[in-house]
């Protein structure tokens, strides 16, 4: 063990500290779905083994697969098709936690590139809209070609700041807000991602919070906003909430984040002597050896009254 | 080609009467657009019911799904997917429509095998099987399937077996697509 590991501030907090810390030095699995548009699961298990791709389905989300030793899928036949999407399997979390159904209206507010768009998409059937947005237009570029390949007629793009939506955008049943970050838990794919400094969360977190506040203001009184990032930093995770509940904590309240099948950790309800919310604990923090993934936050907020 | 506007009203969308001006787009009838389309290819009626079409500029027709609740501000980018092409003599569905319903097409649909396909991707030409060719009515754009899943457009010169290019089949895979495929193949074995 190691206090000079990248990520020793979090020590307290992750359970297990050895195994997350032999995760890190694990290749990530290569995740990817079926698209509902132009395959069921059993079709594409069929084609997969046609074309002698080995595969494990991941328990906790129908319809998604670790393939084991395909060097490129994104080259495969399956992809060129339109037939799966790749998407890493813990990014796949705060689309689930959407609550989605039909004939919603749905917005990703910062959408690029756009995996978690198209599975919003996909997933939410022909007559939702999503509005996917993000202040990069260059970004977002990758999020036009998965339309085109998937198959994707229900959404509609554009790239604006996203703390500065006009009203005339119109309400929303469901929105996404995955707000920049410090990126720590992509550390497995990304070996430049470590802890995040006083800087970053100096850059980041006023820019985070305004992004959860202005999707909150349009989130219609009933509907959804799912808040998430791909870091450990509680500075950028149950602080941003937190503050946001300080404020206006009479017309939200948080919904528990947890999926069948997917044990991870709680929310953090203090954090160096500062306290949180209680609800905070609702809120679900993913380690990279809790399911041979990426690390993740996520939180998902309801909203009861304007 | 009949490229003829119609209103809101007409397509039964409840949107703001400011909208489609603010975003620049014009909603166009789906009959006589899709005639060419739909005798060409076979597809089933009412296939495209649940679309509307949309002008967004003198070179593409967009289809997007209703109920089409689009924003009224700010501007966007994109609805929906790039469907037909305009600027052309003979106007063409684009690769991504035809990736998206090319496999409920009846004719001028061509189910490549492995090695005809990895030329079509490679934007190689390709001789049509005589079987291949029976399911042509004529030249003209064709869908190129491979295993049943339509991957792009191509461009069947001759169907008259009196022609010196009767059965050539040009790709029209995109080049960005193909550049993607250089070091690989989408079956996994070294090219
Ligand atoms: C974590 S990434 C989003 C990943 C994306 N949801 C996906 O699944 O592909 C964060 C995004 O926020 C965008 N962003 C940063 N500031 C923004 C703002 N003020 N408004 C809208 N988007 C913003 C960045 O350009 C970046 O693409």
């Amino acid at each position: 063990m190691n206090d000079a590991h990248p990520f020793a501030r979090y020590r307290s907090i992750i359970p297990r500290w050895d195994d997350f810390q032999r995760a890190l030095d694990r290749p990530l699995p290569t995740c990817v779905w079926a698209n509902p548009l132009k395959i069921t699961p059993p079709e594409l298990e069929a084609h997969l083994r046609e074309q002698g791709i080995t595969f494990e389905p991941v328990g906790w989300r129908p319809g998604a697969y670790r393939l084991q030793g395909v060097a490129r899928p994104g080259s495969r036949l399956a992809y060129l098709a339109g037939l799966y999407e790749i998407q890493e399997e813990v990014s796949l979390l705060p689309v689930e936690l959407l609550d989605l159904s039909a004939g919603q209206r749905i917005l990703d507010l910062c959408a690029a590139p756009g995996s978690k768009t198209a599975q919003i998409a996909t997933t939410v059937g022909p007559r939702a809209t999503i509005v996917a947005n993000d202040r990069n237009f260059r970004r977002m570029r990758p999020l036009g070609r998965s339309l085109d390949r998937l198959g994707i007629t229900n959404t509609t793009m554009m790239t604006a700041d996203g703390t500065n939506l006009p009203g005339d955008i119109g309400k929303f049943d469901r929105i996404l807000v995955d707000v920049p970050c410090s990126c720590e838990g992509t550390s497995r794919k990304n070996p430049d991602a470590t802890a995040a400094t006083e800087d970053d969360f100096a850059r980041l977190c006023s820019v985070q919070r305004a992004l959860l506040k202005r999707a909150l203001e349009l989130c219609r009184v009933g509907g959804r906003v799912v808040y998430s990032t791909c870091t450990y930093a509680p500075e950028e995770n149950e602080a941003i909430v937190d503050s946001i509940l300080q404020e206006f904590g009479s017309r939200y309240h948080l919904v528990p984040a947890r999926l069948p099948g997917f044990a991870a950790s709680s929310g953090l309800v203090t954090w160096r002597g500062e306290h949180f919310d209680p609800q905070l604990k609702d809120a679900l923090r993913v380690y990279p050896h809790q399911h041979d993934t990426g690390g993740f936050f996520v939180a998902a907020l309801q909203k009861s009254s304007d | 080609m009949d490229i003829i506007p119609v209103t809101a009203d007409d397509l039964d969308l409840s949107l703001h009467s400011d909208l489609l001006e603010t975003q620049n787009l014009t909603l166009v009838a789906s009959d006589p657009l899709l005639a060419h389309v739909n005798a060409r290819f076979g597809f089933p009626a009412g296939l495209f019911d649940e679309l509307v079409f949309l002008q967004c500029s003198h070179k593409i027709i967009r289809a997007a799904s209703r109920p089409l609740q689009l924003p009224l501000a700010p501007q966007i980018d994109r609805t929906g997917i790039d469907f037909l092409r305009i600027d052309m003599a003979n106007p063409r569905m684009t690769t991504s429509a035809m990736m998206t319903w090319g496999r409920h097409a009846t004719s001028n649909a061509v189910d490549t095998n492995q090695e005809q396909c990895l030329d079509y991707l490679r934007r190689l030409p390709i001789d049509l099987t005589p079987d291949q060719l029976r399911r042509c009515t004529g030249r003209g754009f064709v869908i190129v399937r491979h295993l049943g899943y339509p991957l792009g457009v191509g461009f069947l010169e001759s169907t008259r077996h009196s022609d010196q290019n009767c059965g050539h089949l040009r790709s029209m895979y995109p080049s960005a697509f193909a550049a993607d495929l250089e070091q690989t193949t989408p079956f996994g074995n070294p090219s």
